[in-house]
């Protein structure tokens, strides 16, 4: 067998070996990532089955009925909309919970759930909210948290004049650079009249 | 298993004691140099699959931010920490040949986590680079550059060891006048 055959077996064995061993380790662990239930965090995959387990379903509700629980303290509203979109209104007291948003972002917005009873997300139409509130919802195994998705998305909660906000998002910096740089328009400020109605 | 300073050729398995001295300053510097990347390398990877390690879920979501593979995020959150460990300790302690083998998983390790970070700060994603799990620094050019500098440290490194194997610049080669006995 020549070197380089020699080296390339070697490799191989390494890598083949360190998944071995990783994979062997994460199934004696006690509490260990099951694989096959792993449903990432609003990264718009849908998970592949409802893997709500009796957690309920996710509600779609229209936005009159969202805005009676806007003063709740027990409520979150998460916009899954991009930044851009976000800096120019969003639901008065969201955060910024895109589809592309960075694992820390992400870990931040888990953590913020953690005393509230209810999750409203909502994005640009009913579908793009659903898809990243089914992921949260699996990603969320709590029975006492209850899913809701705003009908509409944020164009029909702006028709019906409810509560909005405009202005940066200091989680979405970087992001929203790189939307101008890609020749998208400065933002900030161009709604300001329809701030906090 | 080999020290870690055991290095240049494994002259302590390749050649008996005694033949490493005459092989001039020019050798015993590209030696050092090895020695250096080789520490810094393997190091690195040992700490950054540790740091994953603790936290697959967390890592898995990490993989899963790039959008490239995300049906793969949890296997590869499982596997690939250990794969970092085991090719980082193989560069490290195991004997030349299996040094050699460590350094190319490294280089295909580095490679595809540069393929990785450039896909994602093409598309301009605003997402942690999960380098050394949770809390990572962003990707950005500075990413790319850093992993373009592993694969070629990684690739440079598998070049020195297979010499060393080979003993292509051995001094105990008849084509080394330096070391010819007599």
């Amino acid at each position: 067998m020549n070197r380089v055959a020699r080296l390339s077996l070697r490799t191989a064995a390494l890598l083949v070996g360190g998944a071995l061993l990783g994979t062997a380790v994460n199934a004696a662990r006690r509490g260990g990532l099951e694989p096959t239930q792993f449903a990432a965090a609003t990264s718009c995959e849908v998970p592949r089955a409802p893997e709500t387990g009796g957690l309920g379903a996710i509600d779609v509700v229209p936005p009159t009925h969202a805005a009676h629980l806007c003063g709740d303290p027990g409520v979150l509203v998460a916009d899954a909309r991009s930044a851009e979109a976000f800096e120019r209104g969003h639901v008065a007291g969201a955060i910024h919970l895109p589809c592309a948003a960075s694992g820390d972002v992400v870990t931040r917005a888990l953590g913020a759930t953690a005393d509230k009873h209810t999750l409203v997300v909502y994005g640009g139409d009913t579908n793009d909210a659903r898809t990243v509130a089914t992921s949260l919802r699996a990603r969320l195994p709590r029975a006492d948290l209850r899913m809701m998705v705003l009908s509409g998305g944020f164009e029909a909660w702006s028709a019906a004049g409810l509560a909005c906000s405009s202005g940066p998002c200091p989680d979405c910096r970087e992001q929203v650079r790189g939307e101008r740089g890609a020749g998208g328009a400065p933002a900030a400020g161009r709604d300001e009249g329809r701030g906090a109605r | 298993m080999s020290g870690i300073f055991g290095d240049r050729g494994d002259a302590s398995e390749s050649e008996p004691s005694g033949s490493a001295s005459g092989s001039g300053p020019t050798w015993q510097r590209l030696d050092v140099v090895v020695l250096v990347v080789r520490l810094g390398l393997g190091g690195l990877f040992i700490a950054a699959g540790v740091f994953k390690w603790d936290d697959p879920a967390g890592f898995a979501q990490e993989i899963a931010n790039y959008q490239l593979v995300p049906g793969l995020a949890p296997y590869l959150a499982v596997a690939l920490p250990a794969v970092e460990v085991v090719a980082g300790a193989a560069l490290l302690f195991a004997p030349l040949a299996w040094r050699a083998a460590g350094a190319a998983a490294l280089a295909v390790l580095s490679f595809a986590f540069l393929v990785a970070v450039v896909a994602a700060v093409v598309r301009g994603l605003d997402i942690s680079c999960g380098c050394f799990g949770g809390g990572s620094a962003p990707v950005s050019w500075l990413t790319v550059l850093r992993n373009l500098g592993l694969v070629a440290a990684a690739v440079w490194l598998v070049v020195r060891l297979e010499r060393g194997q080979a003993g292509a610049p051995h001094p105990r080669r008849p084509s080394a006048p330096a070391t010819s006995p007599r």
